[in-house]
């Protein structure tokens, strides 16, 4: 038993994936000599060589786009996107290529093609280093998006992504690398589904959906809100494309009552999608409106005081919470 | 702009009738296609016209730089006589598959759009004969000669183009695009050089598998000032990748000419900036092009790393079929087609006596069958049905995701 | 066949075209990739040319016409083929489209519909999903008839209004929310009687669910869903389910069993046949018949002579209600229940009255021959005044069919099977048949339809009175 940080179980989980495949191998910016710009890939080029851990050159179209020649002649690519914030040079290759190669050849190649990104924000990053971008995504048909919140999901989804053949996008958030702990015993290979979210707390009164840093932030609100006798159910995501609608639908029917809470704008995020999901399919089961507490629709600011505003601390959300549970 | 709206003088190749009567029928008829731009007036007109004198002159002068239009001279390093009659069947193949599509596009026959490769055919299907089936190719959208020298049944390609249950994508593809998993010829995608990155990727799988296969990738002169061209060359040109770049420069980029495409003269001069070889040659030369890509191969099999080669060379027609290409001069059309590859090298193979009277002839016949043939496999083969679009969106299934219900 | 002449795609955007000139005339000769009209659009003129040559036998669109991608020009026709006039032409198929054996339909894509496999489109009239039974959980495949009556009554949607004893009340002015208004319907709760906790004092889901827990008596039972459709059940993990999206044919059948259901007030009546007679004639005459006119003489051309005789007598069952009116019918149209493998199928046999018995054997095999090849036309599904259905191919000894609307009368046929009877004291064995009459008791009453059965038996029982009618 070994108590590991989100970050370690990334690096363990690439280990031991790597080791099991050998038609895997790593590309992306700083990831070989330098193990990585957080050191998620540390010890890899050392364990794998520089045939498997590729340095590459500052090409992010590359480091997604090369990946569809090579999974079809049967790699399994892991490339890395150093900043979440830098994916968008990438941004044709795999909303145009990789995701909807399988379709587009009638499902004749799959594209088992995990990209692992760092995102979010909190860490004084500025605005090309902070940024909730997953919503740039959200309406690609054939992309796969998950975002882990826990080390145990950490470490799950990524082994769940590198052995799935859908190509997965995987949100690693900056703020949680090593800031969380949890026991991992060694050995053991833990696989969390993807498309299946997790109902991290139960309650009656208010669904509050969530995932990434603000889970933990969300649990914390539902504790104080627990005291005054609101007991919230905290549904973390965990996969953001396809989002697990029956886990969400099941809890705010339920609880007639639901809070959306991410990072990103709001305008055009994943909380307007669940939202709307809700409306379509659980309208009569409704007894507030349903409330999204989100970042600002503008960029993200340096300063820490701006910082400090912009993120949904707890206390914004046990007010979200609090405000629909007592509608 | 008057001159711009007479009709263009009919057209013909002055040597070897025979091979390109068909394509050459084709143009006359897109002779009477024509299209009106905005006119110019004043002293913009002027401006204009001094452009397109630039733009004119620029094509005619890279033929010059090929002075002999009509004639082929050297050997084709290795090539048996098995070889060279082999490459002309393919050649006339897509040639004359290319044409009848083209006309069947007129007809109505199939819906979507068509990219003739008429003119260019050599520089696709001379290095794609000389490939193993696993070896990987990465084709633009106008590379039909790739897939047919590669050896793709044109009952695949034609049920491509018709958008039918047996077109390898079942329909659900763009048009024209031709592919063939079993062929490893990777479908294309519409935006361009995204197969340039692929191929890449595919060389870089093939040398950390250690497998003794080799990836060509195609694009245009258009092409190489998209940023995935630097981004695919100098990857791999740093990890000695076992790939051969083709450009094919038709001196067009849609209806941008190459002095706004680039400022260089050779675009084989981009390899110097990622440390492998670059050559230009002419494309419409099969003995050149078989050469050049020959030895590239070699080099790329044997570890020797990546190829860049120009082949410079013209497409007849306009960009797709509704593209009249009024943007480009009859003189210099006229040159080009001049140039076409296949007649050069029939005169060769007469010359060197590897082509036997009444040969072609034969083979011609032989083609043309094939071709009807695979028209009416196209056109018996059924229409996708209409919702088979809405499956295979991944591969595995996920408890949110619904097609139907739009989550 | 005449050739179309489409307009070709001009580009992505460029929806339409002006015809120009047309280089060939009515009457000349085409040769296969011949040009022949010019069309013009902003972006491109283009001209169009032949796919296979002949005559140009038709042009559809002359010059200066506005046409639409895809729409015919001008008709090709090759030697000796006949040209019809421009509205007969124009509603022919494209030649690729027939060779690929593909129904027009499906060219285009129906949202959200999922597509059945291959039904022809008659398939989607009124007539051919009059009747029919739950498909797969019976191997019937001869002209058959209903079993699906129970269903209907267990899944009746609740349309009938609420009972008396007890109303919703949701005032206009409360604000409540979807989820408080739902329970209140459900439930039949008079929302003024809940004290709200919510802010302003509106009453929640919370309060509602805490009110129904206090007072359980005081509220009525919650009505049936609202849907047609039974609820979604829930399934242990070991009920294994295989959930499959209804076709469009099987959404038409199932909305048209429940329409007719509801339009017609559905009695049957039963009664008993002895075919001994009609066996007897039967397999006297089988071999020499089929020998003279091809076909196999089965009991159904007798049937139908016996029921369009007894409908001669009783023209209350061969006609309809239209509005407050009743139509009766001077013609006798009988529709014959074919089960097809597309789905049921009801071809009709025109004016049976006017034919023979060989005359009716030889139509009802072509009719049913044609409905499984879906070689039907559309004027063959419809019009009906009256409809046998047999389930009698597969063994059913009963059955109460259901009616094909607008029709007030369906008869339904079944298993002859020999069983022991009472004849002048003695007990004996005879081919039996029950036959079902399933009428609309609105327009039918009772006493003649039972006369109208045993009219059709007693017919059945003396082969011989057929021969008298017309």
């Amino acid at each position: 038993m070994a108590t590991i940080t989100y970050i370690d179980a990334i690096n363990r989980t690439l280990h031991e994936e790597m080791a099991r495949d050998e038609t895997t191998f790593l590309i992306g910016e700083d990831i070989g000599i330098y193990g990585g710009v957080f050191k998620a890939t540390r010890g890899l080029l050392e364990a794998f060589g520089p045939e498997r851990v590729v340095d590459s050159p500052i090409s992010e179209s590359l480091i997604a786009g090369m990946t569809v020649g090579a999974a079809m002649v049967g790699c399994r690519p892991l490339p890395e996107i150093q900043f979440a914030d830098f994916i968008s040079p990438a941004f044709d290759q795999i909303v145009q290529q990789l995701a909807r190669y399988h379709w587009r050849t009638n499902g004749t190649y799959a594209m088992p093609v995990t990209i692992r990104t760092p995102y979010g924000g909190g860490v004084g990053g500025g605005v090309f280093h902070s940024q909730s971008n997953e919503a740039w995504f959200m309406n690609v048909p054939g992309l796969v998006m998950v975002a882990p919140s826990t080390v145990r999901d950490a470490a799950g989804l990524l082994r769940a992504a590198i052995r799935s053949d859908d190509p997965v996008l995987y949100w690693e958030h900056k703020k949680l690398y090593r800031s969380i702990k949890d026991d991992l015993p060694d050995g053991e290979e833990v696989v969390t589904e993807i498309g299946r979210a997790h109902v991290a707390r139960e309650g009656s009164d208010v669904t509050a959906i969530t995932f990434g840093f603000l889970l933990h932030q969300t649990l914390k609100a539902a504790d104080a809100l627990a005291e005054d006798g609101i007991e919230v159910e905290v549904i973390d995501l965990r996969t953001l494309l396809p989002l697990d609608t029956p886990t969400v639908l099941e809890s705010v029917a339920r609880t007639g009552k639901a809070v959306v809470i991410h990072e990103a704008p709001k305008i055009g995020g994943i909380g307007g999608e669940i939202a709307a999901i809700l409306a379509e399919e659980c309208f009569w089961e409704l007894d507030a409106p349903i409330r999204r507490l989100t970042g600002f629709n503008t960029s993200f600011p340096a300063a820490k005081s701006m910082e400090d505003y912009y993120m949904p601390d707890v206390d914004d959300i046990a007010d979200a919470l609090r405000t629909t549970a007592e509608t | 702009m008057a001159e711009k709206k007479t009709q263009r003088k009919k057209r013909k190749s002055a040597t070897a009738e025979e091979v390109v009567q068909e394509a050459s029928e084709s143009q006359a008829e897109d002779g009477e296609t024509t299209g009106e731009g905005a006119a110019p007036t004043g002293e913009e007109k002027e401006g204009f016209q001094q452009l397109q004198r630039r733009r004119e002159e620029q094509a005619l002068d890279v033929g010059r730089s090929f002075p002999d239009k009509y004639r082929l001279s050297g050997e084709m390093e290795g090539a048996s006589d098995e070889m060279k009659i082999e490459l002309l069947e393919r050649l006339v193949r897509t040639r004359e598959f290319d044409a009848r599509m083209r006309r069947l596009f007129r007809q109505g026959r199939f819906e979507g759009t068509f990219y003739s490769q008429i003119g260019q055919e050599a520089c696709d299907v001379v290095i794609a004969i000389q490939l193993k089936q696993t070896d990987f190719v990465g084709p633009s959208h106008r590379d039909l000669g790739a897939s047919v020298g590669k050896g793709i049944p044109l009952e695949a390609l034609a049920a491509q183009v018709y958008n039918r249950v047996d077109s390898p994508d079942g329909g659900r593809y763009t048009a024209c695009h031709y592919w063939h998993p079993e062929y490893w010829v990777m479908q294309p995608s519409t935006s361009i050089m995204m197969n340039w990155i692929a191929a890449t990727g595919a060389a870089f799988g093939f040398k950390m598998l250690k497998r003794d296969n080799v990836a060509v990738a195609f694009g245009g002169d258009g092409a190489t000032a998209h940023g995935d061209f630097h981004e695919g060359c100098n990857f791999a040109g740093v990890h000695n990748l076992p790939i051969v770049y083709v450009i094919q420069n038709n001196l067009w980029a849609e209806s941008l000419p190459l002095s706004l495409t680039t400022a260089v003269r050779d675009l084989s001069r981009r390899a110097d900036a990622y440390g492998f070889p670059g050559v230009s040659i002419d494309g419409n030369d099969v003995i050149a092009v078989w050469n050049a890509t020959r030895q590239a191969l070699v080099r790329a099999r044997s570890g020797e790393g990546p190829t860049l080669i120009e082949m410079k060379t013209y497409r007849w027609f306009g960009h797709s079929d509704i593209d009249p290409a009024d943007y480009r001069s009859d003189d210099e059309v006229e040159d080009w087609i001049e140039r076409d590859p296949l007649p050069r090298y029939v005169a060769w193979l007469e010359e060197t006596e590897v082509l036997k009277e009444g040969q072609l002839d034969e083979m011609r016949q032989r083609v043309r069958e094939g071709v009807e043939q695979a028209i009416e496999f196209a056109e018996e083969s059924p229409r996708p049905e209409p919702d088979s679009f809405l499956s295979e969106v991944f591969v595995h299934e996920y408890p949110g995701f619904d097609v139907r219900a739009g989550r | 066949m005449p050739l179309e002449i489409k307009v070709p795609s001009l580009g992505q955007s460029v929806p339409e075209a002006t015809v120009g000139k047309w280089l060939k005339q009515e009457g000349d000769p085409v040769e296969a990739d011949e040009a022949v009209v010019e069309l013009e659009t902003d972006k491109i003129n283009m001209e169009v040319t032949a796919f296979r040559g002949g005559t140009l036998a038709r042009i559809d669109k002359p010059a200066g016409s506005t046409v639409a991608v895809g729409e015919t020009l001008g008709v090709i026709a090759a030697e000796g083929e006949e040209v019809e006039g421009a509205d007969e032409a124009a509603e022919e198929e494209p030649t690729a489209e027939k060779k690929a054996g593909k129904p027009k339909k499906k060219e285009e894509p129906k949202k959200k519909e999922k597509p059945s496999e291959e039904e022809p489109e008659e398939e989607e009239s009124e007539q051919e999903v009059e009747e029919q039974e739950p498909e797969q959980e019976e191997p019937a495949e001869e002209p058959e008839a209903e079993p699906v009556e129970e269903e209907p009554a267990a899944r009746k949607p609740a349309a009938e209004p609420p009972a008396a004893r007890g109303e919703a009340v949701i005032p206009e002015d409360m604000r409540t929310s979807p989820a408080v208004r739902k329970l209140a319907r459900e439930h039949r709760i008079d929302l003024t009687g809940i004290e709200g906790t919510g802010r302003e004092g509106r009453v929640t889901k919370q309060d509602v669910l805490a009110w129904l827990e206090s007072a359980p008596e005081t509220a009525a039972a919650p009505r049936a869903p609202e849907a047609a459709a039974a609820p979604a059940r829930e399934y242990g993990p070991d009920e294994p389910v295989e959930r499959v999206p209804m076709t469009p044919i099987r959404k038409t059948i199932a909305r048209r069993m429940i329409e007719s259901r509801r339009a017609s007030a559905h009695v049957t009546t039963v009664d008993e046949v002895d075919m001994s007679a009609v066996v007897e004639l039967r397999e006297r005459m089988k071999a020499a018949f089929f020998e003279a006119h091809g076909v196999k003489l089965t009991y159904m051309p007798f049937i139908a002579k016996a029921a369009i005789a007894a409908l001669k007598e009783f023209p209350q069952v061969n006609a309809s209600i239209e509005g407050d009116d009743i139509v009766y019918h001077r013609f006798w149209h009988l529709g014959v229940a074919v089960h097809t493998e597309a789905g049921l199928m009801v071809p009709v046999i025109r004016h049976a009255d006017r034919k023979s018995i060989v005359e009716l054997a030889k139509a009802i095999d072509d009719l049913a021959t044609r409905a499984r090849e879906r070689k039907l036309e559309l004027d063959e599904i419809q019009g009906g005044t009256f409809t046998l259905t047999n389930a009698g191919g597969f063994g059913a000894l009963l059955t109460t069919p259901i009616i094909n609307q607008p029709e007030v009368g369906v008869l339904g046929i079944h298993k002859i099977q020999e069983r022991p009877i009472a004849r002048n004291g003695q007990v004996v064995i005879r081919p039996m048949m029950w036959l079902g009459l399933s009428y609309d008791h609105r327009l039918v009453d009772g006493t003649p339809a039972v006369q109208f059965l045993r009219r059709v038996c007693e017919l059945l029982e003396s082969p011989e009175r057929l021969l008298l009618e017309a």
